[in-house]
């Protein structure tokens, strides 16, 4: 057997493929940039070289470092930093901004950093903070949680930074690499009483919405079963603006019941291909789980098995606090 | 002018820099993309790989090899996405309307009607030395000098290396196309 060349560079010029939102990227790189000095030469010097000064001298530095912690005297918890149960979240209500700055301090203990996601009711304000290029200076919008001390600076989507209106609840994801702050995927569309929908539901409601019509940060929580296709397909890779999320593969769905199937379910949406892989939680692979999910609508070019209740991208599966 | 553009960068000039950046994104989030096989970790890895660049300008000494140096800092990036990751792997796959269901117990592997879905699963159990190797030769089309130069490894290791990848690559699929 052997793959040929040409396959080879078929599929991986097909996984390189969409590389259409890069100028958005060199954007966002050029305003982080903006925000960050350079070193001088001679501390990424050492950093680069550290490692191999040997392990006598980081250990040297290691006791000095303990004997500095052990000198200072130890913080005095306020009342006010006492945790407590965060209950009822998330499918009937959002974290109030308190529960938020909890959650950010690193309670409850183990979520900070599980790239776990939460929705909260709180505002997001924008500061223009100086972005010096150069001999010039621009201002970079930078986003804060609203009414939260001390400030917990969040780095917003490119949906929601093109977004100008920001309408709470938010979706928040905990990100091991910023510690202390949040990164906000999107605004959650609240369904009437509550935060998510049934799939019925979500179904009905978007049959309402003008295609287009909603900013395109917006999520909804879905209250439904994941289900993945128990056929297997062979498929011949896409040509065009075909996106390989909605293609011929291991088709998935929101469904109203836990049953397995091999087609679209009539009454279910279609999700991107393989998500059960990426939010499922249980030990079998491809058993059907039931969750809420945070989903964003699409409207892809072309949908393989698609139900005619259309596609949505699952962005999150919120999870309740303990 | 491209020399210019990082010698300025190197000493602080964000302008420049911004320059380069804009110049060089396409084909830096093209091997994300291509190692990663997803957008999201690959969108993480560039940033984070501009931002590396940025910060460690300073230290790089033979500005003519700035193309290999960020390459290697893109290899890093990658890695550290997938180490993040930690197993939660995103799967895209390819389109068709007349694709029709495997008969498994029948099929033998068939290299040239590899889905875009056995493709990637197969691809996602290599390290990212064997992808990193496997889109630098075949996708980049690089000359074995210039991979070495990127990975930091003899000409010679370059190619066993390629080798390796290409076999181990070969085996995942067999494994993948197993019922």
């Amino acid at each position: 057997m052997n793959f040929d060349d040409d396959a080879l560079r078929s599929h991986l010029a097909r996984r390189a493929s969409g590389a259409a939102a890069s100028d958005r990227l060199a954007d966002s790189v050029a305003a982080r940039v903006g925000r960050t000095d350079q070193p001088p030469a001679w501390r990424t010097w050492w950093a680069d070289r550290a490692p191999a000064i040997g392990s006598a001298g980081v250990a040297a530095v290691a006791v000095i470092v303990a004997a500095i912690v052990v000198a200072a005297p130890p913080a005095q918890p306020g009342a006010s930093t006492e945790p407590g149960p965060i209950a009822g979240y998330p499918d009937r209500r959002a974290l109030t901004a308190d529960e938020l700055a909890r959650v950010v301090a690193g309670t409850p203990a183990g979520l900070w950093g599980s790239g776990a996601h939460v929705v909260a009711d709180v505002g997001i304000v924008r500061e223009p903070i100086p972005c010096d290029y150069g001999a010039t200076s621009i201002p970079c919008p930078t986003g804060y949680l609203a009414g939260v001390e001390p400030r917990v600076q969040v780095t917003e989507s490119i949906a929601l930074l093109v977004d100008d209106e920001l309408v709470p609840p938010f979706l928040f994801q905990l990100r091991a690499e910023w510690p202390g702050s949040l990164f906000a995927v999107g605004e959650v569309a609240s369904a009437p009483g509550a935060l998510a929908r049934s799939l019925d539901a979500f179904i009905d409601h978007r049959k309402e919405l003008a295609p287009g019509a909603r900013p395109p940060s917006e999520v909804f929580l879905v209250d439904a079963w994941l289900v993945q296709t128990d056929a297997a397909y062979r498929c011949v890779p896409p040509t065009g603006d075909v996106h390989h999320r909605f293609a011929c593969g291991d088709a998935t769905w929101l469904a109203p019941s836990g049953e397995r199937a091999s087609e679209a379910p009539a009454a279910g949406v279609r999700v991107q291909n393989a998500a059960l892989q990426l939010f499922g939680r249980g030990p079998a692979p491809r058993q059907p789980e039931r969750a809420i999910f945070a989903v964003a609508l699409e409207d892809p070019v072309s949908c393989f098995q698609c139900p005619p209740a259309g596609a949505a991208r699952i962005v999150a599966r919120i999870d309740p606090i303990e | 002018m491209e020399r210019q553009l990082v010698e300025r960068a190197r000493r602080g000039d964000r302008e420049a820099y911004e320059t380069l950046v804009r110049r060089k994104v396409d084909a830096v989030l093209r091997t994300a993309l291509a190692v990663l096989g997803n957008e999201a970790d690959a969108d993480d890895a560039v940033q984070e790989t501009f931002l590396a660049a940025w910060r460690r300008l300073p230290t790089l000494r033979d500005v003519d090899r700035f193309d290999a140096w960020l390459g290697r800092i893109t290899l890093n990036a990658c890695l550290m996405a997938l180490r993040r990751r930690r197993g939660v792997r995103e799967i895209p796959v390819t389109d068709t309307t007349s694709a029709e269901p495997i008969d498994r117990a029948a099929s033998d592997f068939d290299a040239a009607a590899v889905s875009a879905d056995a493709f990637d699963r197969a691809f996602g159990r290599l390290s990212v030395d064997q992808r990193a190797i496997l889109v630098l030769h075949h996708l980049d089309a690089l000359p074995i000098t210039e991979i070495a130069a990127r990975l930091g490894i003899p000409g010679g290791t370059v190619k066993s290396r390629l080798h390796a990848a290409r076999r181990a690559l070969e085996r995942a699929l067999a494994a993948e196309d197993r019922p």
